[in-house]
Parts: structure tokens; sequence; C-alpha cells
């Protein structure tokens, strides 16, 4: 099967999406896609339900926006190991360096 | 160019903007490969959305669209038993079925367009 980078931006936060928001990210994973999940502005929030820890085996790649923790007043969530720590602007060069890029 | 839609809205007012996108894409040349429902998407396959005759309806568009062009147009099994939709309610023209349909979709297509958040 053919191989490709996806990736999730999830923008909004828990009680607008709620679990339905990642049921193609996790597909995509099942099928042994490269899949990066990148949470954005509302959806920071999901770290304070542990969202990482439920997905770090199936995600390959686990990111949070700094400026969005800071404007939620999130900044001092003690983020796990294996969750990355992204500038701004940076997002563009990931989602550039992507195959396919899921907004929700 | 091979296009995959996945669609995760609902059609509101006048129009919607997928059904607009696909037949400007078929009239352009382009091939769609299947047209995913999924989260409140899976709103616009149900076949018992009476709207006035002014308003868009989205299950008939659809319907007819498919019928007309031979698209395949798959809705996401999960979200649709959440919001009530189901095989009793379905417009013709759509199927149930699952993420991993989307998926391998999105694995033959070009390009994956997305509609609504």
């Amino acid at each position: 099967m053919k191989i490709r980078e996806f990736l999730f931006l999830q923008r909004q936060a828990p009680l607008s999406a709620g679990p339905e928001a990642f049921d193609l990210a996790m597909t995509a994973a099942a099928f042994d896609q490269e899949v990066r999940l990148l949470l954005l502005d509302d959806a920071a929030h999901w770290l304070t339900l542990g969202l990482p820890d439920l997905v770090r085996d199936s995600i390959d790649h686990i990111g949070v926006e700094r400026e969005s923790l800071q404007e939620r007043g999130l900044s001092h969530l003690t983020l796990p190991d294996f969750c990355h720590l992204h500038a701004r602007a940076d997002i563009a060069a990931m989602i550039a360096a992507a195959d396919i890029v899921v907004t929700g | 160019m091979k296009f995959a839609l996945l669609i995760r809205g609902v059609a509101a007012g006048q129009r919607s903007t997928a059904l607009a996108f696909a037949e400007e894409a078929l009239a352009q040349g382009h091939q769609i490969l299947q047209i995913f429902f999924q989260s409140d998407g899976v709103h616009q396959a149900n076949r018992l959305g009476a709207p006035p005759p002014a308003e868009f309806n989205a299950a008939g568009a659809w319907s007819e669209f498919a019928a007309s062009r031979n698209i395949d147009l798959v809705l996401c099994g999960t979200a649709g038993l959440r919001r009530g939709v189901r095989e009793a309610n379905l417009a013709p023209g759509f199927r149930i079925s699952g993420v991993g349909q989307w998926l391998e979709a999105s694995l033959q297509a070009d390009r994956i367009i997305i509609f609504g958040s």
C-alpha cells in the first residue's frame, strides 16, 4: 500500500469536536500511514483531557502549537516527553511537507 | 486530476459548495473517485429532511447528482448512527461504509478536498 504523510490539524475544543474528530487520524494510522497530529487554537484544551496518552501508540507525531497554549493560559501544562512543541511560524512548513492535510 | 471529497458540515441555505465544486470539477474533465460524508455531513444523506421548496434540499440534490454522474457517495456508518441516519432513511445514491473507505480513496486521489470542519 502506498504510504502518505497525513497531517491532521485539530483546531476545535473538545466540547465542539468530540472524539469523532480523531476517527480519520486513527484510521489512517491503522492503515500504516505516516500520521502527524497537531493541536492548534482551542484544540490545545485536549491536553487537559490527556489526549496525547490516548493516541500515542497510534500517531507517529503529536504536536502542540506554543502560541495556542500561551493564548489560553495553558503554558503551565507539562507536556509528555513524546509530545512536541511547535512555534506558530513553523506550522506552514509542516503543512507544506505533508501529502494530505486534514483540518478539523 | 483525481479528487476525493470529504464533507463534514451541514449544507444550509441555497446551495452546497461541495456539490458545486463536484459539478465543476467533472465539467472540467477531472475525476471524482468518491465523496465521503462524515461528522455532521451525514445529515445530507437523510432522505426524511423536508426543507421548504425555496431552500436547498441536500439529500435530493446529491441523489440526483449521484444518479446522473455515477459518483460513489459514501456515508460514515458510525457518524450516521450517532445522528440517526441509517439504511432506513438513507437517500438514494448513498451507501453506508466506514472511514477505511475514505482512506482508500485518499490514497488513490491526487487531491483531497474537505468541506466543513
